[in-house]
């Protein structure tokens, strides 16, 4: 049986196209032209359903109008008149509905503009069929880099029909026949994309096209850099990664719009204490896990207090979280891998941004001097310790204060379609200090640190268009560090300076339809010096019972060596694609021969001669990934793979550590789904567990070797689950819910109890909701709870009548935990229009409950009273950020 | 200004991550009897020597003349994972690694003879045919200690304390050259002595708190007491009766003729192997004062004296008690090689 009703109006067929006024903007005719340009399109806000033509229904005849609407600066329909006629009743129906709309103000460079807008209305009759025979695919388009909905984007499919998205980048293709459909997407800045389909009858399939647009002066360039990503399936090699883009993460609470700050509120990252600014990834150790920038090595990802990324997020173009069981062409890690995508800013001409907050000030500068090289410059520095010293002066010399510097420089140089060469140098600087002094020398205690890296590296890439990419990324480093300490009379310090050099080289090429494969070369060099002078316990090492405050053992020690550390891998990665891709068998090998040497094997004695050593350890790493999306709202995938770390050079003195240290190494495994019950929220779930062996323990024996303080001894295991549910920018919304349940534990060696983790948190969640209406406002909330680490407990105490101090007597290793972390954040931001700039002005409050949450364990003196040191209080920033 | 109240908000609520909770407890008080501190006679021996060693057991009514101090010399080295000061073996009654010495407040006792392996810059006692194994590190002194091990009373328990004296052993690292230099330069440490226990009035008047002698003082006084301490040259001066770290039996045969020679009881130089520059240096003793009192309130628990200062005195504000009481005031100082002394005194708060 067949029921006829007439669906009126099609919203979904609204065509935008800006004709705009002579005077507003500029037809974007995709040839560079300068003028202003449609920086927000309207977006229909209401829709008001025109009357059907009771005469036309009988009549069974459907029709479009096309009009033409003259919109104020508010958005308001002023005007419309019939550019195309269906006929008189059909016009005037059109007319008295689309009179009534409301639209969202268009923006022309960032102002609200009056605009004219073409809008097809489309009468049907709708018939329901009670056995559907056709599809209908919806869906969203939007721009991958801010994930930004595109209108105006044309879908057509190979049968002619065709659908244009609407201001929030949707369209509605109705009435398709079942099977496999051939799209293609176009639109401004667009070339024809392909993409298909398979629909079946009676299906309403949701999709969402993440495509990338051309810069405007690449207009006159072929397609061959043009990408599209469908969201689902995500088409990645990794099977488990966070991609969190710039924009999207510069408005996280919590991170004073830093955008690499991000990555502590990412599923599997434990949160770590105030100022530490550690990334604890699935359990590892946080120098276990390695940071990339552009494929280059950096030491560390924040400023020390951890207040700040050592890049400017004006240069950050995205930043990926891979917590484990990551592909061949990275390795020398045992934890997490976060890789940092950087890029040259596009634009005509010379802008900029300047930053400001409590914090520190930033600048950056870009400029386009012509069609085929562009630069950009960026740098930061600290303030908060003028901010400190003029507010609370005395309080200068016992806070710890972070005092932090970073700059960068890039030029960017476009060879040709789809082959660039970037040239890029990169700079930061930290300094910090305290001091309590006390009228017992005993017990004056100074702290100082000091870390300064630089990175100098040349970025070419080329995408050949026909599915093979190549790029080479050769690089230069600079590291260095001081760590010194002084407890009474105990002065520890600990230097180091390191030379790098390394080359990232990578060629992707498809060898059939089905196989993509990927050989590369990952190679590093360093040659570090190192000196250190006090006490063998302190620093403290991961799994140390000891308590905040406690006097570092007084017995001391010395000694300057060096390490060169050489790895070499290469690598080759396979992406198999089987069932007309829904099936993705990523099998890799990456062969590293982890050689070193250090200067001295024995301690320095007398004046014997330094005797070196030279060791290497030949390691075949085998890494394999496998996707399977039976479903476009379902995906499996697994991943396992073998890594190593050499010993840190810091370990491989012959006094303090181990020169002989072998590498360690981990195996990751993991398997998990992502599930899309709607296009916006994906869902993802992955079960992991990771066991690493030979990793360097303070030596147990009563009298240990020579040159053995560190021995290879110990183990460690972490496994749990992450969860990750996420909401793609929908209707102003978006957020994640990040949530792990983890267990991480070490042995000491062989045969001993295993323990938890120095950094285990049995839960961690952090979840994000951020809501950009329009008009330039911003709101965001993050909340956070996070099971506190473990430490050893005080469970007796005894008199040290020599020293004249009580020494602590600890039970078990995770005898105790610090107290649950419960944390409300919540930013707030406006963007206002200054003529041609933008002033982009927020406020961040963290912890705006003011929760008491504790940071470490103290102890009185004799160790029978035991408190919490607090962590923040509610603690508001400010921050300005002009764009011109 | 409103500014400057948002910096105040925000530097306060970093100073947060600064501010340990208060735990603060007043070590100074005297109240059930303990042990303060410990001295051996002399501070510093070689292995196989003999040492009287001493308590400081004390309470509100003052320093005891007798107490059950159960003393034993400990044998077990500690292992590098250990961040404490001995082995967990130490605080052990008894066991393997205790070796009794006696019973008493102060007891004597040859060091053990295996000191400087098993504490100090010799190679460690090894098993046939295995590596040599680590030696210990030296202390910032540049020297090694022998723990003791103290069963205190406390109240109706016992509890566990820990002594470390200093062994006179050689060098590890060294040069043959340097370790011979240092063998001859090296002057074992010196008691130190306190020259002057001093009550200095609000007026400034001074007052000597003499031994066994008590002192009458004002109810709520803010007063200072100062503890002096003989003065060390900075220099050796052959004659001076102090056989100097720059002085041998051939320079200055007055000065280092006599092995029994006691030295300087105040801030002594002494020499140090530096590990850094592999080179003899000589430094200065720091010396730290511990004040113990049955009632009022110091101002510090501890102060003292770091062996950059040429201050051969220290002072330590004291609030007298506001009801009148006879007051113990005891002062504790000990030099940076381990050795220790005291001086005891009272107080009529009238």
């Amino acid at each position: 049986m067949l029921r006829t009703t007439a669906r009126s109006a099609l919203p979904l067929g609204m065509a935008l196209a800006a004709c705009l006024g002579a005077g507003h903007a500029r037809a974007q005719d995709g040839e560079g032209a300068e003028g202003p340009r449609l920086t927000r399109p309207p977006a229909l806000l209401e829709f008001v359903e025109a009357d059907y033509p009771e005469a036309e229904r009988q009549a069974d005849r459907e029709a479009d109008v096309t009009l033409e609407l003259t919109l104020d600066a508010a958005g308001l329909v002023t005007d419309a008149i019939v550019t195309v006629s269906a006929g008189e009743a059909f016009d005037a129906a059109a007319l008295a509905a689309a009179r009534r709309f409301r639209f969202s103000p268009a923006e022309v460079d960032g102002v609200p503009t009056a605009i004219r807008v073409q809008y097809v209305y489309r009468f049907r009759i709708t018939v329901e069929q009670v056995a559907p025979t056709t599809a209908t695919l919806a869906g969203i388009v939007r721009d991958r880099r801010g994930r930004a909905p595109l209108a105006g984007v044309t879908i057509t499919t190979d049968a002619g029909q065709s659908a244009t998205t609407d201001g929030e980048g949707r369209f509605e293709l109705a009435d398709l026949e079942p099977g496999t459909v051939g799209l293609t997407l176009e639109g401004e800045r667009l070339t024809a994309l392909r993409t298909q389909e398979t629909l079946e009858a009676g299906e309403r399939l949701e999709v969402v096209y993440d495509v990338t647009l051309r810069d405007p002066e690449d207009d006159d360039e072929d397609e061959d850099d043009l990408e599209i990503v469908v969201v689902a399936p995500a088409l990645r090699r990794e099977v488990l990664s966070t991609r969190v883009e710039a924009e999207e993460a510069r408005r996280v609470p919590g991170t004073q719009g830093d955008v690499l700050r991000v990555v502590e509120n990412l599923p599997g990252v434990a949160r770590s204490s105030v100022g530490a600014g550690q990334l604890v990834v699935w359990g590892a150790a946080p120098e276990d896990t390695r940071i990339y920038v552009d494929g280059v090595r950096i030491p560390r990802i924040y400023h020390e207090g951890g207040l700040r990324s050592v890049i400017a997020s004006d240069l950050v173009q995205s930043l990926d979280l891979v917590p484990g069981g990551y592909g061949a062409a990275f390795g020398r890690g045992l934890g997490g891998l976060v890789t940092v995508r950087t890029h040259t800013p596009t634009g005509d001409g010379v802008h900029g941004v300047l930053s400001a907050d409590l914090y520190d000030a930033s600048a950056m500068v870009r400029a386009s001097l012509d069609d085929q090289w562009r630069a950009a410059a960026a740098a930061r520095v600290s303030w908060l310790h003028l901010m400190v010293d003029a507010a609370q002066g005395d309080l200068g010399g016992f806070v710890p204060v972070p005092r932090y510097w970073d700059a960068q420089a890039r030029a960017l140089h476009q060879i040709r379609a789809g082959e660039t060469l970037e040239l890029v140098w990169l700079l930061a600087g930290d300094r910090v200090s305290r001091g309590v002094p006390n009228r017992d020398p005993a017990l004056v205690t100074q702290d100082l640190r000091e870390l300064d890296f630089q990175r100098v590296y040349a970025r070419w890439e080329r995408d050949g268009g026909d599915g093979t990419r190549s790029s080479i990324v050769p690089w230069l480093g600079w590291d260095q560090s001081l760590r010194a300490s002084r407890f009474g009379d105990v002065q520890t310090s600990i230097g180091s300076e390191a030379f790098l050099a390394g080359v990232r080289a990578s060629h992707r090429t498809r060898v059939a339809p089905f196989l993509e494969v990927e050989v590369g070369l990952d190679a590093e060099v360093a040659s570090v010096g190192l000196s250190r002078a006090g006490s063998i316990g302190l620093p403290a090492r991961e799994g140390d019972r000891r308590v905040f405050g406690q006097p570092p053992p007084d017995r001391i020690a010395s000694e300057d060596w060096g390490v060169v550390q050489v790895s070499m891998a290469p690598y080759v990665e396979a992406d198999l694609a089987l069932f007309d891709g829904a099936v993705h068998i990523v099998p890799g090998l990456r062969v590293d021969p982890y050689v070193r040497s250090a200067s001295r094997r024995t301690p320095r004695e007398g004046n014997s001669p330094d005797i070196g050593l030279f060791q290497h350890d030949f390691r075949v790493e085998p890494r394999l990934a496998m996707r399977w999306d039976p479903y476009r709202e379902l995906g499996l995938r697994a991943a396992a793979g073998l890594y190593h770390q050499s010993p840190a050079p810091e370990d491989m003195s012959a006094t303090f550590g181990n020169p002989t240290l072998p590498v360690s190494q981990a195996w990751h495994v993991l398997a998990g789904t992502t599930v899309r019950p709607i296009p916006s929220l994906a869902i993802e779930v992955t079960g992991f567990a990771s066991f690493s062996e030979g990793l360097a323990m303070r030596s147990l024996a009563e009298s240990p070797l020579r040159a053995q303080a560190l021995v290879p001894d110990g183990w460690g295991r972490a496994y749990g689950a992450q969860a990750l549910v996420r909401l793609d920018p929908t209707e102003g919304f978006s957020g994640w819910v990040a949530y792990t349940l983890m267990r991480s534990e070490r042995q000491d060696a062989p045969g001993l109890p295993w323990r938890p983790f120095d950094f285990d948190q049995t839960h961690v969640l952090t979840a994000l909701l951020s809501y950009t209406p329009g008009f330039g406002f911003e709101a965001g909330v993050r909340l956070r709870y996070a099971t506190g680490m473990p430490r050893a407990d005080v469970v007796d105490a005894y008199y040290d009548a020599g020293r004249d101090r009580w020494q602590p007597v600890f039970g078990a290793h995770g005898s105790a935990r610090l107290p649950e972390f419960v944390q409300l954040d919540a930013r707030v931001g406006q963007r206002i229009e200054l003529g041609d700039t933008k002033l982009d002005l927020w406020l961040e409050v963290q912890n705006v409950t003011n929760q008491l949450n504790g940071e470490e364990l103290v102890f009185s003196a004799d160790y029978r009273r035991r408190e919490v040191i607090p962590s923040l209080p509610i603690l508001p920033a400010l921050g300005l950020r002009w764009t011109f | 200004m409103d500014v400057l109240r948002h910096l105040r908000v925000v530097v306060l609520g970093l100073g947060a991550l600064a501010c340990v909770p208060d735990v603060e407890i007043d070590e100074s008080r005297l109240g059930a009897p303990r042990l303060l501190a410990v001295r051996a006679e002399p501070p510093e021996v070689a292995p196989g020597q003999v040492q009287r060693y001493v308590g400081l057991f004390a309470g509100a009514d003052g320093v005891l003349d007798a107490a059950p101090l159960d003393w034993a010399y400990c044998l077990a080295r500690k292992p590098l994972a250990e961040l404490g000061p001995v082995s967990g073996a130490c605080l052990e009654v008894e066991g393997d690694a205790i070796a009794p010495i006696g019973v008493g407040l102060a007891v004597e006792g040859a060091l053990p003879r295996e000191s400087c392996r098993l504490f100090g810059p010799e190679p460690p006692p090894t098993v046939p045919g295995e590596p040599i194994g680590r030696p210990v590190d030296p202390d910032v002194t540049g020297g090694y200690t022998q723990p003791l091990r103290l069963l205190v009373p406390d109240g109706a328990e016992i509890r566990p304390s820990l002594f470390e004296v200093r062994i006179a052993c050689g060098l590890f690292g060294a040069t043959q050259a340097e370790s011979v230099a240092y063998t001859q330069r090296y002057r074992r440490n010196t008691a130190p002595g306190i020259e002057a226990l001093e009550l200095v009035h609000q007026d400034g008047r001074v007052v000597t708190l003499e031994p066994g002698a008590t002192t009458s003082a004002p109810r709520g006084e803010q007063v200072t007491l100062r503890a002096r301490w003989p003065a060390c040259p900075d220099a050796d001066a052959c004659g001076d009766g102090l056989c100097g770290i720059d002085e041998t039996r051939a320079s200055c045969p007055d000065d280092c003729s006599d092995p029994a020679a006691v030295g300087c009881a105040g801030a002594e130089r002494f020499l140090r192997f530096d590990l850094g520059t592999r080179a003899l240096v000589a430094d200065r003793e720091s010396v730290r004062l511990a004040w113990y009192a049955s009632d009022g309130s110091f101002e510090a628990a501890r102060t003292g004296v770091s062996g950059d200062e040429a201050l051969t005195l220290s002072e330590n504000g004291l609030t007298l008690p506001e009801a009148p009481t006879e007051l113990v005031v005891i002062v504790v100082l000990r030099d940076e090689r381990g050795g220790a002394t005291w001086r005891e005194a009272r107080l009529r708060v009238e």
